[in-house]
């Protein structure tokens, strides 16, 4: 496990180089477009990371939800899993968001329009940033002086993160749905050229082992956060215990009549 | 680095390419990076302050 958690960085950064080498000088030039859809690649990969990011924050967010009242040390992880892969897929929810903007510029001739595709995403970026704003502003006060997600915070987000994954599938499929300026889904619909077809296959996976490497720090840092908070509350029940503990030395107050 | 020193490794044909499409791929891809190794200094830094954070509640208590 060591050993892999060494290996991974550089793995990562190999394949992310080997991915954009192929994107730059593997792919061919688009017939119509010129070289401004190589920015096709990591627009695509961006999207599919955010759509993994976004699938661990359901699935850490169910956890949660499932396990909070049972199992509090696996709830706490799923909670750190949702935490950490929300901010990795907001991240890569604003980068598509921005190159698809950079990219519409020189081929549509505008910045931005308001079609299905684009409207969708950008209520799935505001969900997830009321998330995050969710977690950070609604928290209370620690012994420590810090402020934590209270677990009431964490439930809301929880519900908030799994009603936001709606619409996952709706901006997926928002171009077939309705018609939009929007080019039409490459991915799972057979219409991805085939020559252009490694220089996809290689960012998405680069891409995907970035966002696992970025979303593993991040974990680890909201898993110390939490035990930290864990260790001051349990420091600051400490003086009261002991009173408790002085007065009534041999009897509990759960034994008495 | 210079954006313009950055933007020869980003294939460019004056027969097909503008000017503007070729600074927006450029842009694109220094965007892309810029921001996600700013989230991963943000994540570094974090770190680095609750380590510290840990070090002097360890202290404290013994």
């Amino acid at each position: 496990m060591k050993l892999f958690r060494w290996l991974w960085p550089p793995l990562t950064l190999a394949l992310l180089a080997y991915a954009f080498r192929v994107a730059m000088y593997g792919a061919p030039t688009e017939a119509t477009m010129g070289n401004i859809q190589r920015m096709f690649y990591v627009h695509i990969a961006a999207w599919s990371s955010m759509g993994l990011c976004f699938l661990a924050n359901l699935i850490g967010s169910i956890g949660y939800l499932a396990w909070r009242n049972t199992r509090p040390q696996l709830a706490l992880k799923s909670d750190a899993l949702a935490l950490a892969t929300a901010e990795m897929g907001v991240v890569f929810c604003t980068i598509g968001l921005v190159t698809g903007s950079l990219w519409a510029r020189p081929v549509w001739g505008i910045w931005w329009t308001w079609d299905a595709r684009l409207t969708t995403t950008t209520v799935l970026w505001l969900i997830y940033i009321s998330y995050l704003l969710l977690r950070n502003f609604a928290c209370e006060p620690q012994p420590s002086g810090r402020h934590s997600s209270s677990s009431q915070s964490r439930t809301l987000s929880a519900v908030l993160a799994i009603f936001g994954f709606i619409d996952i599938p709706i901006v997926y499929m928002s171009t077939q749905w309705w018609r939009t300026q929007h080019p039409g889904r490459v991915i799972g619909s057979g219409n991805l050229d085939p020559s252009m077809a490694p220089a996809v296959w290689w960012n998405m996976l680069a891409w995907a082992c970035w966002a696992a490497f970025v979303v593993s720090l991040r974990y680890r840092v909201e898993r110390q956060k939490q035990r930290i908070e864990e260790i001051a509350i349990l420091r600051s029940l400490e003086p009261s215990l002991q009173s408790e503990q002085a007065s009534s030395p041999h009897t509990s107050p759960y034994t008495q009549a | 680095m210079h954006l313009l020193q950055l933007a020869s490794i980003f294939p460019w044909d004056p027969q097909t390419d503008s000017a503007m499409a070729h600074r927006h791929l450029v842009l694109g891809y220094a965007f892309a990076w810029t921001t996600q190794l700013l989230y991963l200094v943000s994540i570094l830094w974090r770190q680095r302050a609750q380590n510290k954070t840990a070090a002097a509640a360890e202290a404290d208590r013994s």
